[in-house]
Protein backbone atom coordinates (compact mmCIF):
# COMPACT_ATOMS: atom_id res chain seq x y z
CA UNK A 1 0.00 0.00 0.00
CA UNK A 2 1.23 3.59 -0.97
CA UNK A 3 2.45 5.62 1.79
CA UNK A 4 3.08 9.33 2.24
CA UNK A 5 6.04 10.26 3.38
CA UNK A 6 7.08 13.96 4.58
CA UNK A 7 10.55 14.19 4.02
CA UNK A 8 12.99 16.44 6.98
CA UNK A 9 16.23 17.20 6.20
CA UNK A 10 18.52 20.01 5.97
CA UNK A 11 21.19 19.04 3.63
CA UNK A 12 20.11 18.99 0.09
CA UNK A 13 21.79 15.68 -1.30
CA UNK A 14 20.77 13.64 1.37
CA UNK A 15 17.03 14.83 0.64
CA UNK A 16 16.95 14.31 -2.61
CA UNK A 17 18.67 10.92 -2.48
CA UNK A 18 15.88 10.03 0.62
CA UNK A 19 13.43 10.77 -2.03
CA UNK A 20 14.70 9.12 -4.92
CA UNK A 21 14.65 5.69 -2.36
CA UNK A 22 10.91 6.46 -1.23
CA UNK A 23 10.28 6.84 -4.97
CA UNK A 24 12.18 3.16 -5.63
CA UNK A 25 10.50 2.15 -3.41
CA UNK A 26 7.16 2.83 -4.38
CA UNK A 27 5.50 5.33 -1.89
CA UNK A 28 4.79 9.31 -2.35
CA UNK A 29 6.84 12.02 -1.25
CA UNK A 30 4.11 14.52 -0.19
CA UNK A 31 6.90 17.42 0.69
CA UNK A 32 10.85 17.54 1.38
CA UNK A 33 11.31 20.48 4.21
CA UNK A 34 14.87 21.52 5.66
CA UNK A 35 13.78 23.05 9.60
CA UNK A 36 11.20 21.99 12.17
CA UNK A 37 8.98 24.99 12.32
CA UNK A 38 8.30 24.01 8.27
CA UNK A 39 7.88 20.15 9.03
CA UNK A 40 4.95 20.92 11.54
CA UNK A 41 3.40 23.10 8.86
CA UNK A 42 4.02 20.48 5.76
CA UNK A 43 2.40 17.80 8.69
CA UNK A 44 -0.67 19.59 8.92
CA UNK A 45 -0.98 20.30 5.39
CA UNK A 46 -0.40 16.89 3.92
CA UNK A 47 -0.93 14.59 6.67
CA UNK A 48 1.65 11.86 6.14
CA UNK A 49 2.02 8.18 7.12
CA UNK A 50 5.63 8.76 7.45
CA UNK A 51 8.19 11.08 7.94
CA UNK A 52 11.87 10.66 7.69
CA UNK A 53 13.32 12.97 10.54
CA UNK A 54 16.84 14.38 10.56
CA UNK A 55 18.12 14.71 14.00
CA UNK A 56 19.43 18.54 13.41
CA UNK A 57 17.91 20.72 11.48
CA UNK A 58 18.25 24.43 10.79
CA UNK A 59 16.82 26.66 12.95
CA UNK A 60 16.08 26.34 16.96
CA UNK A 61 13.33 22.97 16.61
CA UNK A 62 15.77 19.80 16.42
CA UNK A 63 14.04 17.00 15.09
CA UNK A 64 12.45 14.93 17.83
CA UNK A 65 11.44 18.29 19.30
CA UNK A 66 9.36 18.63 15.50
CA UNK A 67 8.10 15.28 16.13
CA UNK A 68 6.82 15.96 19.61
CA UNK A 69 4.83 19.59 18.17
CA UNK A 70 3.49 17.13 15.10
CA UNK A 71 2.19 14.50 17.70
CA UNK A 72 -0.57 16.86 18.51
CA UNK A 73 -2.29 17.10 15.64
CA UNK A 74 -0.53 13.27 13.51
CA UNK A 75 -0.29 10.26 13.89
CA UNK A 76 2.91 9.79 11.61
CA UNK A 77 5.51 7.48 12.52
CA UNK A 78 9.00 8.62 12.39
CA UNK A 79 12.25 7.19 10.70
CA UNK A 80 14.87 9.24 12.78
CA UNK A 81 17.98 9.57 10.59
CA UNK A 82 20.92 10.75 12.34
CA UNK A 83 25.06 11.20 12.65
CA UNK A 84 24.67 11.21 16.30
CA UNK A 85 23.12 8.13 17.60
CA UNK A 86 23.89 9.26 21.34
CA UNK A 87 22.25 7.35 24.09
CA UNK A 88 20.37 10.85 25.43
CA UNK A 89 19.07 11.66 21.70
CA UNK A 90 17.74 7.67 21.36
CA UNK A 91 15.70 8.22 25.16
CA UNK A 92 14.12 11.24 23.92
CA UNK A 93 13.07 10.10 20.72
CA UNK A 94 11.68 6.81 22.27
CA UNK A 95 9.19 8.99 24.03
CA UNK A 96 7.85 10.76 20.68
CA UNK A 97 5.76 8.72 17.31
CA UNK A 98 9.02 6.23 16.81
CA UNK A 99 9.63 3.68 14.23
CA UNK A 100 13.32 3.35 13.96
CA UNK A 101 16.44 5.54 14.99
CA UNK A 102 18.59 4.86 11.82
CA UNK A 103 22.41 6.07 11.75
CA UNK A 104 23.63 8.12 8.35
CA UNK A 105 24.20 6.17 6.02
CA UNK A 106 20.87 4.82 5.42
CA UNK A 107 20.83 2.05 2.91
CA UNK A 108 18.43 1.04 0.81
CA UNK A 109 17.38 -2.00 2.05
CA UNK A 110 17.01 -0.90 5.83
CA UNK A 111 14.67 1.46 5.06
CA UNK A 112 12.82 -1.17 2.75
CA UNK A 113 12.76 -3.23 5.68
CA UNK A 114 11.45 -0.44 7.65
CA UNK A 115 8.73 0.30 5.30
CA UNK A 116 7.68 -3.45 5.57
CA UNK A 117 6.91 -2.85 9.09
CA UNK A 118 4.00 -0.71 8.20
CA UNK B 1 68.68 33.06 58.02
CA UNK B 2 65.21 33.08 59.96
CA UNK B 3 66.34 30.73 62.39
CA UNK B 4 69.11 32.96 63.25
CA UNK B 5 67.10 35.74 63.82
CA UNK B 6 64.63 33.26 65.57
CA UNK B 7 66.88 32.23 68.37
CA UNK B 8 67.28 35.28 69.88
CA UNK B 9 63.37 35.06 71.16
CA UNK B 10 62.58 33.11 74.34
CA UNK B 11 59.30 31.94 72.10
CA UNK B 12 62.28 29.46 70.79
CA UNK B 13 63.61 26.32 72.39
CA UNK B 14 67.29 27.99 71.30
CA UNK B 15 66.28 31.69 72.31
CA UNK B 16 64.93 30.10 75.66
CA UNK B 17 68.28 28.30 76.16
CA UNK B 18 70.02 31.07 75.69
CA UNK B 19 68.35 33.03 77.77
CA UNK B 20 68.72 30.67 80.63
CA UNK B 21 72.36 30.29 80.06
CA UNK B 22 72.29 34.49 80.82
CA UNK B 23 70.65 34.06 83.91
CA UNK B 24 72.97 30.94 85.10
CA UNK B 25 76.10 33.55 84.32
CA UNK B 26 74.18 36.07 86.21
CA UNK B 27 73.71 34.20 89.53
CA UNK B 28 76.71 32.25 89.97
CA UNK B 29 78.51 35.75 89.33
CA UNK B 30 76.41 36.98 92.25
CA UNK B 31 77.39 33.91 94.39
CA UNK B 32 80.20 34.94 93.98
CA UNK B 33 79.85 37.79 95.43
CA UNK B 34 78.51 35.81 98.88
CA UNK B 35 81.56 33.38 98.57
CA UNK B 36 83.99 36.42 98.99
CA UNK B 37 81.69 37.94 101.75
CA UNK B 38 81.58 34.81 103.59
CA UNK B 39 85.68 34.56 103.99
CA UNK B 40 85.73 37.57 104.55
CA UNK B 41 83.52 37.04 107.45
CA UNK B 42 85.55 33.95 108.33
CA UNK B 43 82.52 31.67 107.42
CA UNK B 44 85.11 28.81 105.64
CA UNK B 45 82.63 26.23 105.67
CA UNK B 46 79.65 28.19 104.44
CA UNK B 47 81.53 29.87 102.05
CA UNK B 48 82.66 26.78 100.46
CA UNK B 49 79.08 25.92 100.01
CA UNK B 50 78.03 29.06 98.40
CA UNK B 51 80.87 28.48 95.92
CA UNK B 52 79.34 25.05 94.87
CA UNK B 53 75.94 26.40 94.58
CA UNK B 54 78.11 29.29 92.48
CA UNK B 55 79.61 26.43 90.67
CA UNK B 56 76.63 24.57 90.01
CA UNK B 57 74.63 27.45 88.16
CA UNK B 58 77.62 27.88 86.35
CA UNK B 59 77.62 23.70 85.54
CA UNK B 60 73.87 24.30 84.23
CA UNK B 61 75.24 26.34 81.03
CA UNK B 62 78.00 23.19 80.51
CA UNK B 63 74.73 21.03 80.60
CA UNK B 64 72.77 22.93 78.20
CA UNK B 65 75.21 22.91 75.79
CA UNK B 66 75.42 19.22 75.95
CA UNK B 67 71.36 19.34 75.27
CA UNK B 68 71.04 18.04 78.82
CA UNK B 69 68.12 20.65 79.04
CA UNK B 70 65.89 18.56 81.57
CA UNK B 71 69.01 18.17 83.87
CA UNK B 72 69.91 22.29 83.61
CA UNK B 73 66.55 23.05 84.75
CA UNK B 74 66.68 20.01 87.38
CA UNK B 75 69.74 21.76 89.00
CA UNK B 76 68.14 25.37 88.84
CA UNK B 77 65.58 25.00 90.60
CA UNK B 78 67.23 22.46 93.08
CA UNK B 79 70.07 24.99 93.16
CA UNK B 80 68.53 28.10 93.94
CA UNK B 81 65.57 26.54 96.53
CA UNK B 82 68.19 24.78 98.54
CA UNK B 83 70.94 28.25 98.47
CA UNK B 84 68.10 30.33 99.61
CA UNK B 85 66.91 27.53 102.46
CA UNK B 86 70.26 26.92 103.47
CA UNK B 87 71.66 30.48 104.07
CA UNK B 88 68.07 32.41 105.17
CA UNK B 89 68.03 29.35 108.14
CA UNK B 90 71.96 30.33 108.57
CA UNK B 91 71.63 34.19 107.96
CA UNK B 92 68.59 34.51 109.67
CA UNK B 93 64.74 35.69 108.65
CA UNK B 94 65.94 39.32 109.06
CA UNK B 95 69.21 38.90 106.46
CA UNK B 96 66.47 38.69 103.60
CA UNK B 97 67.80 35.48 101.91
CA UNK B 98 63.96 34.76 101.18
CA UNK B 99 63.44 38.24 98.84
CA UNK B 100 64.91 35.85 96.61
CA UNK B 101 61.85 33.64 96.58
CA UNK B 102 59.73 36.41 95.51
CA UNK B 103 61.03 36.56 91.81
CA UNK B 104 60.45 32.63 91.56
CA UNK B 105 57.71 32.81 88.90
CA UNK B 106 59.88 34.56 87.17
CA UNK B 107 62.57 31.99 87.04
CA UNK B 108 59.52 29.57 85.99
CA UNK B 109 58.30 31.50 83.34
CA UNK B 110 61.99 31.96 82.33
CA UNK B 111 62.47 27.78 82.66
CA UNK B 112 59.48 26.56 80.69
CA UNK B 113 56.72 28.26 78.10
CA UNK B 114 53.97 29.80 79.21
CA UNK B 115 52.20 26.69 77.26
CA UNK B 116 53.81 24.03 80.18
CA UNK B 117 51.28 25.27 82.63
CA UNK B 118 51.43 22.48 84.60
CA UNK B 119 55.38 22.84 85.24
CA UNK B 120 55.66 26.33 85.85
CA UNK B 121 52.96 25.18 88.58
CA UNK B 122 55.05 22.83 90.01
CA UNK B 123 58.23 24.94 90.01
CA UNK B 124 56.17 27.84 91.19
CA UNK B 125 54.64 25.46 94.41
CA UNK B 126 58.23 24.02 95.04
CA UNK B 127 59.90 27.67 95.59
CA UNK B 128 56.47 28.04 98.04
CA UNK B 129 56.93 25.21 100.16
CA UNK B 130 60.71 26.48 100.41
CA UNK B 131 59.38 29.79 101.80
CA UNK B 132 57.14 27.94 104.32
CA UNK B 133 59.68 25.95 105.33
CA UNK B 134 61.76 28.64 106.05
CA UNK B 135 58.83 30.49 107.80
CA UNK B 136 57.99 28.12 110.10
CA UNK B 137 62.14 27.03 110.83
CA UNK B 138 62.40 30.69 111.87
CA UNK B 139 58.73 31.30 113.46
CA UNK B 140 59.52 28.29 116.10
CA UNK B 141 63.32 28.40 115.96
CA UNK B 142 63.27 25.11 114.98
CA UNK B 143 66.85 25.45 113.66
CA UNK B 144 69.45 27.80 115.31
CA UNK B 145 71.50 30.31 112.88
CA UNK B 146 75.15 32.04 113.08
CA UNK B 147 75.72 34.98 115.44
CA UNK B 148 75.62 37.79 113.49
CA UNK B 149 75.71 41.85 114.29
CA UNK B 150 72.85 44.04 114.03
CA UNK B 151 75.37 45.91 110.90
CA UNK B 152 75.91 42.45 109.27
CA UNK B 153 72.75 41.45 109.24
CA UNK B 154 71.84 44.72 107.63
CA UNK B 155 74.48 44.66 105.38
CA UNK B 156 73.42 40.66 103.88
CA UNK B 157 69.76 42.85 104.13
CA UNK B 158 70.61 45.03 101.96
CA UNK B 159 72.57 43.17 99.68
CA UNK B 160 69.74 40.44 99.18
CA UNK B 161 67.21 43.11 98.68
CA UNK B 162 68.90 44.84 96.00
CA UNK B 163 70.61 41.34 93.89
CA UNK B 164 67.14 40.29 94.16
CA UNK B 165 65.25 43.35 92.94
CA UNK B 166 68.34 43.37 90.57
CA UNK B 167 67.47 40.36 89.04
CA UNK B 168 63.75 40.79 89.23
CA UNK B 169 63.74 43.96 87.23
CA UNK B 170 66.95 42.32 84.96
CA UNK B 171 63.85 39.62 83.94
CA UNK B 172 60.96 41.62 83.72
CA UNK B 173 62.49 43.94 81.65
CA UNK B 174 64.16 41.13 79.53
CA UNK B 175 60.76 39.28 79.07
CA UNK B 176 59.13 43.29 78.53
CA UNK B 177 61.88 44.10 75.74
CA UNK B 178 61.61 40.40 74.17
CA UNK B 179 57.42 39.85 73.88
CA UNK B 180 57.67 44.03 71.82
CA UNK B 181 60.84 42.55 70.15
CA UNK B 182 58.90 39.80 68.73
CA UNK B 183 55.81 41.11 68.64
CA UNK B 184 57.15 43.61 65.97
CA UNK B 185 58.85 40.57 64.16
CA UNK B 186 55.11 38.99 64.24
CA UNK B 187 53.60 41.47 62.69
CA UNK B 188 56.73 42.52 60.08
CA UNK B 189 55.85 38.45 59.27
CA UNK B 190 52.16 39.39 59.31
CA UNK B 191 52.51 42.06 56.58
CA UNK B 192 54.84 40.20 54.44
CA UNK B 193 51.70 37.11 54.47
CA UNK B 194 49.42 39.83 53.80
CA UNK B 195 51.54 41.39 51.04
CA UNK B 196 51.88 37.25 49.51
CA UNK B 197 48.27 36.37 50.22
CA UNK B 198 47.17 39.63 47.82
CA UNK B 199 49.65 38.33 45.54
CA UNK B 200 48.30 34.86 45.66
CA UNK B 201 44.56 36.22 44.96
CA UNK B 202 45.95 37.93 41.71
CA UNK B 203 47.60 35.03 40.49
CA UNK B 204 44.35 32.87 41.59
CA UNK B 205 42.48 35.68 40.08
CA UNK B 206 44.78 35.00 36.92
CA UNK B 207 44.57 31.71 36.27
CA UNK B 208 41.02 31.40 37.15
CA UNK B 209 40.24 33.94 33.99
CA UNK B 210 43.24 31.56 31.75
CA UNK B 211 41.02 28.52 32.93
CA UNK B 212 37.70 30.01 31.99
CA UNK B 213 39.46 31.02 28.64
CA UNK B 214 40.45 27.23 28.03
CA UNK B 215 37.04 26.17 29.30
CA UNK B 216 35.84 28.59 26.40
CA UNK B 217 37.80 27.65 23.83
CA UNK B 218 37.38 23.87 24.60
CA UNK B 219 33.79 24.24 24.05
CA UNK B 220 34.29 25.97 20.71
CA UNK B 221 35.88 22.93 19.79
CA UNK B 222 33.96 20.90 20.68
CA UNK B 223 31.24 22.65 19.19
CA UNK B 224 33.66 22.72 15.68
CA UNK B 225 34.19 18.75 16.50
CA UNK B 226 30.48 18.02 16.19
CA UNK B 227 29.62 20.22 13.18
CA UNK B 228 32.90 18.83 11.30
CA UNK B 229 31.65 15.42 12.36
CA UNK B 230 28.33 16.12 11.33
CA UNK B 231 29.68 17.37 7.62
CA UNK B 232 31.49 14.20 7.37
CA UNK B 233 28.72 11.81 8.26
CA UNK B 234 26.61 13.94 5.90
CA UNK B 235 29.22 13.53 3.35
CA UNK B 236 29.79 9.69 4.02
CA UNK B 237 25.71 9.41 3.75
CA UNK B 238 25.39 11.33 0.34
CA UNK B 239 28.49 9.60 -1.01
CA UNK B 240 26.67 6.32 0.12
CA UNK B 241 23.61 7.17 -1.27
CA UNK B 242 24.56 8.74 -4.56
CA UNK B 243 26.53 5.18 -5.10
CA UNK B 244 23.03 2.96 -4.18
CA UNK B 245 21.42 5.19 -6.55
CA UNK B 246 23.27 4.32 -8.94
CA UNK B 247 23.35 0.84 -8.92
CA UNK B 248 19.64 0.91 -9.59
CA UNK B 249 20.48 2.52 -13.27
CA UNK B 250 22.99 -0.68 -13.66
CA UNK B 251 21.59 -3.51 -15.81
CA UNK B 252 24.97 -5.33 -15.44
CA UNK B 253 25.09 -7.36 -12.59
CA UNK B 254 28.45 -7.85 -11.97
CA UNK B 255 29.01 -4.27 -12.11
CA UNK B 256 26.15 -3.75 -9.62
CA UNK B 257 27.65 -6.06 -7.13
CA UNK B 258 30.56 -4.15 -7.69
CA UNK B 259 29.13 -0.72 -6.47
CA UNK B 260 27.59 -2.56 -3.74
CA UNK B 261 30.77 -3.40 -2.08
CA UNK B 262 32.12 -0.46 -2.47
CA UNK B 263 28.68 1.01 -0.96
CA UNK B 264 29.34 -1.63 2.17
CA UNK B 265 32.78 -0.50 2.44
CA UNK B 266 31.84 3.40 2.92
CA UNK B 267 29.48 2.02 5.18
CA UNK B 268 31.82 0.26 7.79
CA UNK B 269 33.78 3.53 7.84
CA UNK B 270 30.69 5.26 8.57
CA UNK B 271 29.45 2.90 11.34
CA UNK B 272 33.07 3.08 12.75
CA UNK B 273 33.13 6.91 12.39
CA UNK B 274 29.99 7.12 14.53
CA UNK B 275 31.25 4.58 16.75
CA UNK B 276 34.27 6.68 17.93
CA UNK B 277 32.30 10.08 17.84
CA UNK B 278 29.67 8.07 20.31
CA UNK B 279 32.14 7.06 22.40
CA UNK B 280 33.31 10.54 23.25
CA UNK B 281 37.15 10.17 24.02
CA UNK B 282 37.86 9.76 19.67
CA UNK B 283 40.63 7.83 20.91
CA UNK B 284 39.64 3.81 20.97
CA UNK B 285 36.41 2.11 20.40
CA UNK B 286 35.53 -0.78 22.06
CA UNK B 287 34.49 -3.47 19.10
CA UNK B 288 32.11 -5.95 20.13
CA UNK B 289 29.18 -3.17 19.47
CA UNK B 290 30.50 -2.15 16.36
CA UNK B 291 31.05 -5.53 14.91
CA UNK B 292 27.58 -6.65 15.83
CA UNK B 293 26.53 -3.48 13.91
CA UNK B 294 28.45 -4.32 10.75
CA UNK B 295 27.11 -7.59 11.01
CA UNK B 296 23.78 -6.41 11.07
CA UNK B 297 24.23 -4.22 7.72
CA UNK B 298 26.15 -6.58 5.55
CA UNK B 299 23.37 -8.92 6.34
CA UNK B 300 20.80 -6.67 5.29
CA UNK B 301 22.63 -5.74 2.30
CA UNK B 302 22.45 -9.10 1.10
CA UNK B 303 18.51 -9.98 2.16
CA UNK B 304 17.79 -10.47 -1.42
CA UNK B 305 19.72 -13.33 -1.60
CA UNK B 306 17.08 -15.79 0.45
CA UNK B 307 19.52 -17.47 1.88
CA UNK B 308 20.06 -18.65 5.70
CA UNK B 309 23.49 -17.34 7.23
CA UNK B 310 24.03 -17.67 10.50
CA UNK B 311 27.04 -15.81 11.80
CA UNK B 312 28.26 -16.91 15.35
CA UNK B 313 30.60 -14.18 17.00
CA UNK B 314 32.85 -14.63 20.38
CA UNK B 315 34.44 -11.41 20.82
CA UNK B 316 35.94 -10.53 24.01
CA UNK B 317 36.10 -6.74 25.25
CA UNK B 318 38.58 -5.26 22.74
CA UNK B 319 39.32 -1.43 22.62
CA UNK B 320 40.79 -0.16 19.45
CA UNK B 321 42.16 2.89 18.10
CA UNK B 322 40.99 4.35 14.86
CA UNK B 323 44.81 3.02 13.58
CA UNK B 324 43.28 -0.56 14.36
CA UNK B 325 39.51 -0.17 14.31
CA UNK B 326 39.93 0.96 10.31
CA UNK B 327 41.62 -1.58 9.00
CA UNK B 328 40.02 -4.09 11.30
CA UNK B 329 36.72 -3.16 10.44
CA UNK B 330 37.20 -3.11 6.71
CA UNK B 331 38.86 -6.73 6.90
CA UNK B 332 36.52 -7.93 8.89
CA UNK B 333 33.61 -6.35 5.90
CA UNK B 334 35.89 -8.48 2.97
CA UNK B 335 36.29 -11.48 5.41
CA UNK B 336 32.15 -12.12 5.49
CA UNK B 337 31.34 -10.18 1.84
CA UNK B 338 33.42 -12.99 0.36
CA UNK B 339 31.90 -15.58 1.79
CA UNK B 340 28.35 -14.27 1.16
CA UNK B 341 29.55 -13.79 -2.04
CA UNK B 342 31.19 -16.84 -2.91
CA UNK B 343 31.37 -19.11 -0.36
CA UNK B 344 27.64 -19.87 -0.13
CA UNK B 345 26.83 -18.65 -3.66
CA UNK B 346 25.00 -21.57 -4.51
CA UNK B 347 24.22 -23.06 -0.72
CA UNK B 348 20.85 -21.64 1.07
CA UNK B 349 22.40 -21.88 4.61
CA UNK B 350 25.60 -21.29 5.50
CA UNK B 351 27.49 -20.67 9.17
CA UNK B 352 30.11 -18.00 9.68
CA UNK B 353 32.20 -18.33 12.69
CA UNK B 354 33.86 -14.94 14.13
CA UNK B 355 35.93 -14.84 17.35
CA UNK B 356 38.05 -12.12 18.59
CA UNK B 357 40.18 -13.00 21.61
CA UNK B 358 42.45 -10.93 23.64
CA UNK B 359 45.15 -12.24 25.74
CA UNK B 360 47.37 -8.94 27.39
CA UNK B 361 48.27 -6.65 23.94
CA UNK B 362 48.35 -9.39 21.46
CA UNK B 363 44.49 -10.06 19.62
CA UNK B 364 43.55 -13.30 17.53
CA UNK B 365 41.70 -12.80 15.26
CA UNK B 366 39.41 -15.95 13.95
CA UNK B 367 37.38 -16.22 10.60
CA UNK B 368 36.16 -19.46 9.49
CA UNK B 369 32.75 -20.63 7.21
CA UNK B 370 31.55 -23.53 6.46
CA UNK B 371 31.12 -22.85 2.68
CA UNK B 372 32.56 -24.25 -0.52
CA UNK B 373 35.81 -23.40 0.01
CA UNK B 374 38.33 -23.22 -2.93
CA UNK B 375 41.80 -23.91 -3.62
CA UNK B 376 43.76 -21.59 -2.16
CA UNK B 377 47.09 -22.77 -3.45
CA UNK B 378 46.00 -21.83 -6.92
CA UNK B 379 44.31 -19.10 -6.69
CA UNK B 380 45.31 -15.94 -8.11
CA UNK B 381 45.50 -12.35 -6.06
CA UNK B 382 45.53 -10.66 -9.16
CA UNK B 383 41.55 -11.49 -10.58
CA UNK B 384 40.10 -10.32 -7.18
CA UNK B 385 40.27 -6.95 -5.17
CA UNK B 386 38.96 -8.60 -2.00
CA UNK B 387 41.49 -10.71 -1.39
CA UNK B 388 44.18 -7.67 -1.86
CA UNK B 389 42.49 -5.61 0.91
CA UNK B 390 42.86 -8.61 3.15
CA UNK B 391 46.33 -9.06 2.48
CA UNK B 392 47.07 -4.93 2.67
CA UNK B 393 44.88 -4.62 5.99
CA UNK B 394 46.64 -7.44 7.96
CA UNK B 395 49.88 -5.35 7.09
CA UNK B 396 48.29 -2.39 7.90
CA UNK B 397 47.63 -3.99 11.63
CA UNK B 398 51.12 -5.33 12.07
CA UNK B 399 49.63 -8.60 12.00
CA UNK B 400 50.61 -12.51 10.81
CA UNK B 401 47.75 -13.61 9.03
CA UNK B 402 47.22 -17.32 8.03
CA UNK B 403 44.67 -17.97 4.78
CA UNK B 404 43.34 -21.82 4.60
CA UNK B 405 40.99 -22.91 2.35
CA UNK B 406 40.32 -25.82 0.24
CA UNK B 407 37.17 -27.16 -2.41
CA UNK B 408 34.25 -28.14 -0.15
CA UNK B 409 36.15 -27.51 3.61
CA UNK B 410 35.38 -23.50 3.81
CA UNK B 411 37.77 -20.73 4.60
CA UNK B 412 39.48 -20.69 8.10
CA UNK B 413 41.50 -17.17 8.45
CA UNK B 414 43.84 -15.97 11.46
CA UNK B 415 44.80 -13.23 12.16
CA UNK B 416 47.24 -12.42 15.07
CA UNK B 417 48.18 -8.92 16.41
CA UNK B 418 49.20 -6.62 19.11
CA UNK B 419 47.78 -3.35 20.09
CA UNK B 420 49.45 -0.22 20.33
Amino acid sequence: MTKKVLIVEDDFMLSMINRKYVELMGHVVVDSVTNGADAIDAAKKHSPDVILMDLRLDGDMDGIQAMIEIAKFSEAKAIYLTGNSDEENKGRAQETNMLAFCVKPVHFEQLQQLFSQL
Amino acid sequence: MGEMKNSSYIQTDVGRIKAINRFCIITSLMASLYVVLLFSLGFWVHAFVMMVTAATFYSCTLLNKYHHYALSRIAIITSTNFAIFYFSVLLGFKSGVHLYLYISPLIAYLLYDYEQRKKIFLVFSVYLVTFLIIFYVHKYNLLGHLYLTEDTVTLFYILNFAFSLILCFTLIFYFAFNSTAYNKKLLGSNQQLEEQQVQLQHEIHDRTKAQEELLRTLREKEILLKEIHHRVKNNLAVISGLVELQNFYIKDEKAAAILKESRNRIKSIAVLHEKFYENKSLERIEIRSYVDELIYFIKLSFSNHNQEISIHTQIDHIELSLTEALPFSLLLNEMITNSYKHAFKDLETGNIYLSLAKKDKDVIFHFKDDGCGFDYACFSKDTTLGMNLIEAFSRQLKGKMSYNSEKGKGVDFKLYFTLS
